[in-house]
């Protein structure tokens, strides 16, 4: 079997260029990527609002201020009573929006500590110092895992329910999953709208990483128009929303649109399949997802599938195979199950330094002292203890799988090194 | 002197957590400052308006006041622009808290494999998925989320765990230590490995005992007095245990007695008692069901379990300055938690496992080598002088 050479799994950790030690916490790198993630949008929406808030206020208070200054005289209520009530209003927009802002940023923050000392309550439990707990914190940590992989599944209820029954609530971001949840299935029942709300709450993150979302959403409203009919009001559509977002970085996107509103419909089908394909809000969707975990960074591959691929290659031998055979209820090997071979088939094997014989009567484990191992006729290896129980008279003994007695002197001893 | 994983991992942990507590204080600092001093604007000018605009005594706004409103005004703009200046300052902060996270975790999980395992894309791998998580949590006492994740994923029936509230209750029973549910199931359905699973919880439950101290002393009396003793054969370890008992928690590190207390026992015996409800079509089946002679040595708990093993493993080597090829004949480079099920032979000549191409060959003296090794010994050397070179 020939090996493809290892790439590094995307990283340079541990190889030439190494930066960093690498360790087993990459399984937990969405569970702080994505409050990360979130304390950053939260901080740069933040930032605009106290901004505009801070602007209002000035606003406010320079009306208020060119009707007071230099004043020498009493004036009428009316006069100043408009442009007060609208600094009070402002300073009371500015107060909730800087109250809003401070919780929303405490909460991530708190949640970041909060999932610190979780984990580090995790890794100070080991087998020897706190044997109770290590099952506890196993199971903790793999229902966390599993969580993680229900939500990327999009089973929301299933992970919420994990969530609470293992006390996972403050460790797992459910809430973000749940808003990517109802986008996609918004986007497969044609509605585009929860989709363009989302990328306009994380724009400047999606803007960083050169992603297209928002135009591809916004192109589907446009196609919708056009397979109506309706071009001028896609004309009007794309002079609205699609130029200011796609002007400068995706002209290519402008110009294909700009084309399918321009030429007649069965012209654009032709030209334009992908435009106008059946499927197109279904890839939407799946774009939007693929974009959705590059923002937040989630991992290709989740934890869950990781560890399933290390237990299943740790049991797995050169001898499994797809076993169709020997019914389900008298497998011994999970690797050989036929529904679990698929999954198992592309993986390596266990690394064994030294030989391990089972008998091939009894499955016991062969040795040099209880349970010596001797080559049967047959080619099988058949241990000491079931050969005492295999003893016939007169030196024979019974070969169970050729079915037939042999003689003592045809076993032969074996020695595994 | 290299640092262990485990003091690694928690360095990292406590560096973000600075990082991020030191942020959370200039947020709350903003929180108890600023925003109180912009509520006490807001207060000021509630009651300046009360003062000023709300009274019938007069109509107009005295020089005073416009100059106390000019004053305010000032405040308030100076106050929200001092905010706005001020939260732009943690920029830094929260920017480098992403690098932190960025630097110190790593994205990209290390893996021996050359092809990531899809259990959310494909709908068939998807579905298994499932099954084994329904499994899990049928197993592990959470069966609302394995009821939950049967609702929503159709999970096979073929799957479906028999009697999920009796599961459910051994389960959780056994993790709190007592036995009774246990012991009921075992006496009405009478499995193959009834004797030996009773004795094990009964051993279980009189070592808690002994750890537990005298709260747990009651309930262990009242089940041995219920249930007939399971070690009517075995009077070695009935006489042990009663020396425990009579030793009391000094028998935890007693060598005559420290064998009984295994702490990982509740969960394997859990484990054990849920593959009695598991169908043989759940692929955890396999992995409960082999525990079966010497279950207490010789459990596969899951798979999960040595796969995080196998991870952290695998890393730990990969940051001890493992560069070459990660794969070593589609071997992985680990084997401490090697647990097949299927006999393996690693050739002693070459370190390689035998395979149907390289099947292991018996020397005419008896020891076993791997063909490739006999054709490479015999093509250059003999493994030794006098040995013949046949096999």
């Amino acid at each position: 079997m020939s090996v493809p050479e290892f790439s590094g799994a995307g990283t340079t950790i541990g190889g030439k260029n190494s930066r960093k030690n690498t360790d087993v916490l990459s399984l937990d790198y969405c569970t702080f990527r994505i409050p990360c993630e979130e304390l950053r949008v939260k901080f740069k929406n933040g930032q605009k609002d106290l901004d505009k808030a801070a602007a209002n206020v000035a606003r406010a208070a320079e009306l208020l201020t060119k009707k007071t200054s230099g004043a020498n005289q009493p004036v009428p209520q009316e006069t100043l009573r408009k442009n007060f009530d609208f600094l009070l209003n402002q300073v009371q927009e500015a107060r909730k929006a800087l109250e809003n802002i401070l919780e929303g940023e405490i909460g991530e923050t708190s949640k970041i500590i909060q999932r610190c000392e979780r984990l580090h309550e995790e890794f100070e439990v080991d087998e020897k110092t706190h044997p109770r707990q290590q099952d506890k914190m196993e199971r903790q940590k793999f229902a966390r895992y599993i969580c993680w992989h229900l939500l990327r599944c999009g089973m929301i209820e299933p992970a919420r329910e994990l969530a609470k029954q293992m006390n996972l609530e403050s460790l797992i971001d459910i809430s973000v999953f749940e808003k990517i949840y109802e986008v996609e299935q918004a986007l497969h029942a044609h509605d585009t709208k929860p989709c363009i709300e989302w990328c306009q709450y994380h724009q400047s993150r999606l803007r960083q990483i050169k992603s297209r979302m928002e135009v591809v959403a916004r192109q589907q409203e446009i196609i919708t128009l056009i397979e109506q009919g309706n071009i001028p009001e896609a004309v009007a559509y794309v002079k609205k929303y699609l130029v200011p977002i796609a002007k400068a970085n995706f002209s290519d996107d402008l110009r294909k649109t700009m084309g399918a509103i321009a030429m007649p419909l069965v012209e654009s089908r032709v030209r334009n399949p992908d435009f106008h394909d059946e499927k197109r809000y279904e890839k939407c969707a799946e774009f939007f997802i693929k974009e959705a975990y590059r923002l937040y960074q989630i991992p290709d591959v989740s934890a869950l599938s990781v560890i399933v691929q290390m237990g299943l290659s740790a049991q797995k031998t050169p001898i499994c195979e797809p076993d169709h055979k020997t019914p389900l209820s008298e497998q011994t090997c999970v690797v050989c199950r036929p529904d679990v071979w698929p999954l198992a088939e592309g993986l390596p094997y266990a690394h064994v330094d030294n030989a391990r014989i089972l008998c091939s009567f009894n499955g016991t484990v062969c040795n040099d002292d209880e349970n010596i191992p001797y080559l049967f006729p047959s080619g099988h290896v058949i241990g000491l203890q079931a050969i005492n129980t295999l003893k016939r008279d007169d030196n024979k003994i019974w070969d169970p799988i050729m079915k037939k007695e042999i003689e003592e002197t045809e076993i032969l001893r074996l020695y595994f090194m | 002197m290299r640092k262990s994983q485990h003091e690694r991992i928690k360095l990292k942990l406590k560096t973000l957590e600075a990082k991020t507590t030191l942020l959370q204080t200039e947020f709350e600092k903003i929180e108890g400052n600023s925003l109180q001093y912009l509520k006490q604007i807001e207060e000021r000018l509630y009651k300046m308006r009360d003062a000023l605009f709300l009274t019938k005594e007069r109509d107009t706004v005295s020089v005073t006041g416009q100059i106390i409103m000019e004053n305010i005004a000032g405040k308030a703009m100076q106050l929200t622009k001092d905010i706005a200046e001020k939260h732009r300052t943690f920029h830094l902060p929260v920017v480098r808290i992403g690098r932190c996270v960025e630097r110190q975790f790593d994205k990209e999980i290390l893996t021996p494999f050359y092809g990531p395992l899809d259990l959310e894309k494909r709908k068939k791998r998807r579905t298994l998925g499932y099954s084994m998580i329904y499994d899990y949590a049928m197993c592990t006492g959470l069966s609302s989320v394995g009821e939950m994740l049967k609702k929503y994923t159709k999970v096979e029936p073929k799957y479906y765990v028999e009697e999920p509230e009796i599961l459910q209750r051994i389960v959780v029973d056994l993790r709190e230590g007592d036995i009774g549910s246990s012991l009921d199931y075992l006496e009405t359905y009478q499995p193959a490995d009834e004797r030996i699973l009773r004795r094990s919880l009964q051993t279980q439950m009189i070592t808690d005992c002994i750890e537990l101290g005298l709260d747990s002393y009651d309930r262990t009396v009242r089940q041995l007095k219920r249930f007939k003793s399971p070690f009517g054969d075995d009077k070695q370890r009935a006489t042990r245990l009663v020396g425990a008992l009579l030793v009391g928690k000094g028998a935890m590190e007693d060598d005559r007695y420290k064998h009984l207390f295994d702490y990982t026992s509740r969960e394997k015996l859990a484990k054990k008692m849920a593959s009695f409800f598991i169908p043989y079509e759940a692929p955890f089946k396999t992995t409960l069901v082999l525990n079966i002679e010497p279950f207490i040595l010789k459990t596969i708990l899951f798979r999960l379990k040595y796969g995080f093993r196998g991870m952290t493993e695998f890393t730990e080597l990969y940051c001890m300055g493992y560069e070459s090829p990660c794969l070593l004949d589609c071997e992985l480079p680990v084997d401490s938690f090697f647990f097949g099920n299927h006999s393996v032979f690693a050739c002693p000549i070459l370190k390689e496992q035998c395979t149907s191409i390289n099947p292991p060959m018996r020397l005419a003296c008896g020891h076993v080598i791997s063909k490739d090794a006999i054709t490479r010994l015999s093509t250059n050397y003999r493994l030794n002088r006098n040995m013949p070179r046949r096999v």
